[in-house]
């Protein structure tokens, strides 16, 4: 089995990257594999847990609790939490963590593969 | 193991260009990677593929070429495993 | 744990978006944990538009002290300046124009990629 970093930039609402970078974590938790994401820039924005939006049944910030319960790890930028004033990511939804780039550059250092999005 | 380029716009281009060159690339579409012109990478005997949920949602089944292979997240996964991911997503 | 050769590519232009100077933000954070990886920085496409002298570097400029300390240069891929009719005379002097075989064997090279 691997472990799979996941680098996710793509913040939700405008872009759809962050759905891609869930539903390959989604197979490959589903596999047996291990799930490490780091979010960077607006894909910080993917676990605050106050998410609405008419059109969508499930929110991101829902998939995203649902990696965490199938054991994906999820790390968050703090400077770009707080850049966005997410004030330390206290919405986030449980099992969210906020930490730093030496988190990032620790999940470099662990997965067999890094995929970006 | 080969590498894999995942690759998207805007600026999935770049990673064509480079697989084009390198007689050792696997090239996955995914997004709007779908509307890359891939015809240079299948001249160059490069396997494509592309995320079959992204090219049907945006209608292209018919235009994106029968000779690159659809897959779903499953086969995306094995071949993550199997490959190094170049990133250009 | 171990540490890894990380290419970090830049696609695109600078200003408009910050992804060129968080990307250098990013290397400079892999390179400093623990496990003290290693990066090449490598503009392609219209990322080489940050290579110019004259770009204003005040934001990013104490990310590409630090890299340079570590004898990280800044590599610009050849094709992607010839297509913009970019110069060498125009670069930056910490810029080193490889060729897209050269870019080939730092993918080669890489035990993880990155793109900005």
């Amino acid at each position: 089995m691997a472990t799979i970093g996941v680098l996710l930039t793509g913040g939700p609402f405008q872009y759809e990257h962050w759905e891609t970078a869930v539903d390959i974590g989604d197979a490959a938790l589903a596999k047996g594999h291990k799930v490490k994401y780091f979010f960077y820039l607006d894909g910080v924005y993917n676990p605050v847990s106050y998410q609405t939006f008419p059109d969508l049944d499930v929110m991101p910030k829902d998939r995203v609790q649902e990696l965490v319960a199938k054991g994906a790890e999820i790390i968050a930028c703090g400077i770009c939490v707080n850049a966005r004033g997410l004030q330390g990511g206290k919405d986030y939804v449980e099992g969210a963590n906020v930490g730093g780039l030496p988190d990032f550059a620790e999940i470099v250092g662990e997965c067999d593969r890094l995929v970006t999005l | 193991m080969s590498n894999l380029y995942l690759v998207d716009q805007p600026y999935g281009g770049n990673g064509v260009n480079l697989a084009v060159q390198d007689s050792d690339a696997v090239v996955v579409l995914i997004q709007d990677g779908v509307y890359l012109d891939v015809s240079g990478l299948s001249g160059a005997g490069r396997t494509v593929y592309a995320v079959k949920r992204d090219v049907e949602r945006r209608g292209l089944e018919s235009r994106v070429p029968s000779t690159v292979k659809r897959i779903g997240f499953d086969e995306l996964v094995d071949l993550i495993e199997a490959n190094k991911v170049v990133n250009f997503a | 744990m171990g540490q890894k050769h990380v290419l970090i590519t830049f696609n695109r232009v600078p200003y408009g978006s910050i992804f060129y100077t968080e990307g250098l933000r990013a290397a400079v954070g892999v390179t400093s944990g623990i496990d003290e990886h290693t990066v090449d920085l490598l503009y392609l496409g219209d990322g080489v538009n940050f290579c110019l002298k004259d770009v204003d570097r005040t934001d990013s400029a104490r990310y590409l002290t630090t890299l340079a300390a570590q004898d990280v240069n800044l590599k610009a891929e050849k094709e992607a300046l010839q297509d913009r009719n970019i110069a060498e005379s125009e670069l930056a002097d910490d810029v080193e124009v490889v060729s897209r075989s050269q870019a080939l064997e730092l993918i080669c090279k890489a035990d993880v990629t990155i793109d900005f």
